[in-house]
């Protein structure tokens, strides 16, 4: 083993440990999982220093992880995941985000590249045109208080059952796109009020539709599995619970800061503030979440919704005759309560995932029966020049990471870097020069999203693979973004 | 969409305005103001910039918000997010603000109670064409810092953005 330039130490590879000893109060160890070309740039961004202060988190089990997506966040990285006893415990929005169940989706189509070209522009402007950003309180589905308590409570079956998707779709939802413990009224009537009029809107950011073409398969059998095949075209979905998420997540900081003087806490860092996880904070705050998290899995699927509409336009075909049949969906900002092995016993624990993937094995109880002999689908979106990519959880996962794996490709670059690197319009033109076509709903935005601002998927996505904590199994290329 | 402004450039040498520092992945704001209402004026002007520029948004409408908070930090961070909240729910616009509080400098770790005047207009607005530029989903206490600087007499805060 070495040591780097900070004070990391070399596990292999790719794992790089944080010792218990490098600060006070750290409980456990924490444990990144990186490229050793990717440190200097974790050590620069200090993201290092969260995976320590989350180590420090009372009733933490195991070690503080990060992914080698890392990037500094508010209280955990990004990147960032973290198991607790939800007896002794506590339960920390900073190790959620402010984006709760913001996640990706991702529909396979009978169409290949050659189908969809010639109609690519057409595409793109049909889908800018059909899902609002919404950004400013426009465009969404105008929900009365009643209608939004429904979706709250029961997720992407909301939209399902008001004829917004397919009966298929829910089997091919993490959690089946619903959180049961979800209590509407903790939800605040601010945040109520954020989510009345942006169910089905993109948001703006890093979030994005995406057109893309299975461009190589790694693993043929997970593939298959998936309905997925090389020269296929998919399309992405990247959002999350919009506002209404956001101030669930800013009401619940304002309460857990109280809680933490109420509960004696000590903690490292004001943004890890938090409560225990069977406290009423806790639970009022894992019944919000899970409240905004069913608003996201209803925004994607009324996303796909308005998606399959405009395909079937454009194209001249019903719905079903190009496929559109959801491969799956993933959150990425999320805790739940999971089954996990600690200390060599099976318990219940609260798993805080932040910019961070499930990635439960073959054989797991909660991966869909269809693809419970490969294993979950792991979805996990790069920049808009490159590639992202479809992973298979593992059983190392299990064993390592509390079934989790990556979530994207995270940032290199400043967002006012990267608007000083290049125009927005000049990206649409490079883009277009590669065959890519973008859309955005801000210039300033489409500059700040430049691939140059982001790390190479690739990079991270070998680390997960080499670590064995999930698996290639395709690759996907753009043909059209669609961005917020 | 109007054309992209990127807003009048702050001036490091002014005695109040604001900046955005470099962050990785979000928008880190530095605003200062030889009083305290000042910086949070300049800080809801910061953020504001970055929605869409105050100056061109027709000053047609206000908001009064009261913000009772634990503390002067609190009570700045509470404030941009009320503006993100009013963006949300009545897709408001902010072209010029009035910051009241009580008289003199208020203390570190004191309550303190703030009351927002906001002249703006809202997206949407008949005859106006504006757009968001950036959606920002909430002003955070990560690396959030507010302090008064002896040596130039300004008050001075940092506030990190997630965008």
């Amino acid at each position: 083993m070495g040591k780097p330039a900070s004070d990391l130490v070399k596990l292999d590879a790719y794992r790089w440990l944080i010792p218990k000893t490098r600060q006070p109060g750290m409980r456990t160890e924490g444990l990144i999982y990186a490229s050793e070309a990717m440190l200097p740039g974790i050590v620069e961004d200090k993201a290092h220093e969260q995976v320590a202060n989350v180590a420090c988190l009372p009733g933490i089990v195991g070690r503080s992880l990060a992914m080698p997506d890392i990037h500094w966040g508010y209280g955990f990285a990004i990147g960032g995941v973290a198991a607790t006893d939800p007896e002794h415990g506590v339960v920390s929005p900073g190790g959620v985000g402010y984006d709760i169940n913001c996640g990706v989706r991702i529909l396979r189509t009978n169409l290949s590249e050659a189908d969809v070209r010639p109609r690519m522009e057409k595409l793109v402007t049909a889908i800018f045109a059909a899902v609002p950003a919404g950004v400013g309180g426009q465009g969404g589905l105008l929900l009365k208080q009643s209608e939004l308590a429904d979706v709250l409570r029961s997720g992407a079956s909301w939209a399902v059952g008001r004829g917004l998707g397919r009966a298929a779709d829910l089997i091919a939802c993490e959690d089946g796109g619903r959180i049961q413990s979800a209590d509407p009224r903790a939800v605040s009537e601010r945040a109520a009020k954020r989510g009345l009029n942006q169910l089905g809107t993109l948001g703006s950011g890093n979030h994005f539709l995406e057109v893309d073409v299975v461009d190589e398969v790694h693993d043929v059998q997970a593939a298959g599995a998936f309905g997925l095949q090389k020269g296929q075209v998919v399309i992405g979905i990247h959002v999350g619970s919009r506002g209404l998420g956001h101030q669930v997540c800013a009401d619940s900081l304002e309460i857990m800061q109280k809680a933490v003087a109420k509960y004696g806490i000590r903690l490292p860092d004001r943004q890890l503030a938090c409560a225990p996880v069977n406290s009423p904070e806790g639970q009022a705050y894992l019944g919000a979440m899970a409240a905004a998290a069913n608003y996201a899995w209803a925004n994607r699927q009324v996303i796909t919704h308005s998606v399959r509409r405009v395909m079937a336009e454009v194209f001249g075909k019903p719905e079903t005759e190009l496929g559109l049949d959801l491969v799956y969906d993933v959150a990425h900002n999320i805790a739940k309560m999971e089954r996990h092995m600690a200390d060599g016993l099976e318990r219940t624990l609260c798993v805080h995932r932040k910019g961070a993937t499930r990635a439960f094995p073959a054989g797991h109880p909660d991966v869909p029966a269809p693809y419970r002999e490969v294993g979950q689908p792991v979805l996990v979106p790069g920049d808009m020049g490159r590639y992202s990519y479809v992973l298979v959880g593992t059983a190392e996962a299990m064993n390592q990471t509390f079934g989790s794996t990556c979530h994207g490709a995270g940032r290199l670059m400043s967002r006012t870097a990267a608007k000083k690197d290049v125009r927005g319009e000049d990206i649409q033109r490079e883009l277009a020069a590669r065959g890519i076509v973008v859309r955005g709903h801000s210039r300033a935005g489409l500059a700040e999203e430049a691939p140059s601002a982001y790390k190479d998927v690739q990079q991270v996505v070998d680390v997960v693979h080499n670590a064995g904590i999930s698996r290639r199994v395709a690759r996907l290329r753009p043909l059209g973004v669609i961005k917020g | 969409m109007k054309p992209l402004h990127p807003g009048p450039d702050p001036q490091e040498s002014c005695r109040e305005g604001f900046a955005y520092l470099e962050h990785t992945a979000d928008i880190r704001l530095k605003a200062w103001a030889p009083t305290y209402p000042q910086v949070v004026a300049q800080a809801l002007s910061g953020l504001a910039t970055l929605i869409f520029p105050p100056f061109e948004v027709a000053r047609a409408t206000t908001r009064v918000v009261s913000i009772c908070a634990p503390d002067p930090l609190s009570a700045l961070v509470q404030s941009l997010n009320e503006l993100l909240y009013l963006l949300d729910t009545e897709g408001f616009l902010l072209a010029h603000t009035t910051v009241k509080c009580a008289e003199g400098p208020p203390a570190p770790d004191s309550p303190i109670s703030v009351t927002l005047s906001l002249e703006g207009d809202t997206v949407g607005a008949p005859g106006r064409e504006y757009g968001v530029l950036t959606g920002v989903k909430a002003a955070t206490y990560g690396g959030a810092a507010l302090a008064f600087l002896l040596r130039d007499g300004l008050w001075e805060a940092l506030i990190t953005l997630d965008v």
